[in-house]
């Protein structure tokens, strides 16, 4: 019994901040429709840079905010240089542009920071509380940590003007603009705000993956099958669809297959795009004309 | 251009050509011209599927894992290098038609999502499956006497050339067919292709069909060439690179991309001594072509020409 509890209480853990980087997926494709294959390599690189200067002796909130700010300007960075001028073309060259982009973030980790991977101490203590199951400080900071962020960030685009704003951008920019919407600005804090969750989600699964240059397209990959499960699109279903991702990828690695749990992620994947395109919180319309 | 009927002798003569020119490289460059065979031979794959059915596809290079793996494991266990190819073309173009069943339900963004599911799991299954396939560590190719004779670089400069040329035919031929004008007016606007009686669902499984078939005779073509197959060979790198070309090439021109997969493959062979550099080069290289030169390098001229004729102003709806 304790066994299950603890598969599942990790998988939640993991999950939510799959969750994370599903979410930034989300904002990112709902507010410029664009699926961002760079976001997992920007998360790498705010972890890369957090671990840095922690190594240099800063203090460890210091470097995770440098950290955090680094993706998000990497993520503002990648939508005025590279994204804007390709919004007008048609969307694959959007599409195939992040991936050039993630290729560029990858060599740029692999010429600083070299292509031995690095371990980046946890940001909290590790050691067990005495709670009948495993859970660390550091599990539960991250799980708190991770469903605030995400909890803030859906509260804030549903309720603020800002907020409202961005969706009506996603839905039909023209008519925003004529309303006296800078969309053009919202863009850019858009994909800043985005940045910023790959950053706060490198630096949260970085303790535990470990750092890597190549293993950016990974985390991107876990935050699709997030986004995708939930909605592509839904800012909600990416947490839902991250915690499920987790506990499933969990349960698979203790009473299937150790090797092949990541396989399940990606049947996960498979399988909502052969049944259910809209996942599970995704809207009738988002899915009728994405597909 | 849709319409224009490829010339055969024109194929034929450059092929003779070919047979010549191996004469007169040096032993480095045969080399580098085989591996640029391998990537053209895939690239033109990729082509169909991205720029005759528009799915973007990052899982060619696994469809070449797919061929190379079943043309090696073919050959060990007794078959000859003919049957073997015939083996890893059947079973690449069946597991490609299976990705493009998606296909036919979904469109970009979705699609490449599940070429990228694809693509993972061909690479899960090949690491961890190591009895039959060796594993991380890959496995040895072991053929008959054919095979052998065909591993030699200069053999294999003159077979490949054919092949590719034969691939590109081909290619050309489906694209000027009935059935491809059809897929292309699909791609242009699926709404105007079925009020037509084009079949979409048919469109996609061809084109990943032709295109798995195109990209798994590849992989048997560098599992050939190797002497080996790895794992390492098919990895995101090589997606990259194939897509790279394609878009260099310019989407829906075989000949384009031939030249494109030479020139990127000598480009990758100089830029691999400087590792990151020449990966961030690559990356930017992309970047810039998307930006500024979405027809390809070859497209660019045309594209300049015909500017002067358009309004400046972006059709509606071009952003879809």
């Amino acid at each position: 019994m304790t066994i299950v509890v603890q598969t599942i209480i990790s998988g939640v853990i993991a999950g939510t901040v799959y969750g994370l980087l599903g979410l930034g997926l989300s904002l990112c494709y709902k507010t410029t429709r664009v699926v961002n294959f760079a976001h997992g390599s920007i998360a790498m690189l705010g972890a890369y840079t957090a671990y840095s200067l922690d190594e240099h002796g800063a203090s460890i909130l210091a470097a995770s905010v440098a950290g955090i700010l680094t993706a998000a300007f990497a993520s503002a960075a990648m939508e005025l240089l590279v994204l804007w001028p390709l919004y007008r073309r048609s969307l694959i060259s959007a599409i195939l542009a992040t991936f050039g982009v993630a290729i560029v973030v990858e060599s740029i980790i692999q010429m600083t920071w070299g292509s031995v991977a690095k371990a980046p101490p946890a940001l909290l203590s590790t050691r067990s509380l005495d709670l009948g199951v495993t859970l660390s400080e550091n599990d539960l900071g991250t799980f708190g940590l991770a469903v605030a962020i995400s909890a803030a960030l859906i509260v804030g685009l549903q309720s603020t003007r800002i907020g409202r704003a961005m969706r009506g951008v996603a839905q039909d920019s023209h008519v925003v603009e004529l309303l006296g919407v800078p969309s053009r600005r919202l863009y850019l804090l858009a994909l800043a705000l985005v940045g910023a969750t790959a950053g706060v989600a490198g630096l949260l699964i970085g303790p535990s993956i470990g750092l890597a240059p190549d293993s950016g397209l990974g985390l991107t990959v876990y935050g699709f099958a997030a986004a995708v499960l939930g909605g592509l699109g839904s800012l909600h279903g990416a947490v839902v669809g991250g915690i499920l991702i987790g506990v499933t990828h969990n349960v698979a690695a203790v009473y299937v297959t150790g090797t092949y749990a990541d396989v399940v992620q990606y049947a996960a994947i498979g399988l909502v795009l052969l049944v259910r395109v809209r996942g599970l919180f995704g809207d009738e319309l988002e899915a009728v004309r994405g597909v | 251009m849709p319409g224009d009927r490829p010339a055969l002798s024109r194929f034929i003569a450059l092929a003779l050509v070919g047979q010549v020119a191996v004469g007169l490289l040096s032993d480095s460059a045969v080399l580098t011209f085989d591996l640029a065979w391998v990537y053209a031979v895939a690239a033109i794959g990729l082509n169909v599927i991205f720029g005759l059915a528009g799915l973007v596809s990052i899982a060619q290079a696994s469809v070449m894992a797919l061929g190379a793996y079943s043309f090696t494991i073919s050959l060990s266990h007794g078959l000859s290098t003919m049957s073997a190819v015939v083996m890893s073309a059947a079973i690449g173009a069946l597991l490609s038609m299976g990705m493009g069943l998606l296909g036919s339900r979904l469109k970009t963004h979705y699609f490449i999502l599940a070429s990228l599911v694809f693509a993972e799991i061909v690479l899960l299954v090949i690491n961890n499956a190591a009895g039959l396939t060796g594993g991380a560590n890959g496995a040895p190719m072991i053929g008959d006497g054919l095979a052998t004779a065909l591993s030699t670089p200069s053999t294999f400069f003159r077979v490949g050339f054919v092949i590719v040329l034969l691939v590109a035919y081909c290619a050309d031929a489906l694209r000027c067919s009935r059935f491809g004008l059809a897929m292309s007016a699909v791609t242009m606007s699926e709404v105007t292709g079925v009020a037509s009686g084009v079949s979409p669902r048919s469109c996609h499984l061809v084109a990943t069909a032709v295109g798995g078939l195109f990209g798994s005779v590849a992989g048997a073509m560098l599992a050939l060439l190797n002497g080996y197959v790895g794992p390492g060979d098919f990895g995101l790198g090589t997606a990259a690179l194939l897509l790279v070309v394609v878009v260099v090439g310019g989407r829906g021109r075989n000949g384009s991309v031939i030249i494109a997969a030479i020139a990127l493959t000598y480009l990758s062979h100089g830029l691999a001594n400087f590792q990151g550099l020449g990966q961030l080069t690559y990356g930017v290289g992309l970047i810039l072509l998307l930006i500024f030169a979405p027809d390809g390098i070859f497209g660019l001229a045309s594209r300049v020409r015909s500017r002067r004729f358009n309004s400046p102003v972006p059709a509606e709806g071009e952003h879809t």
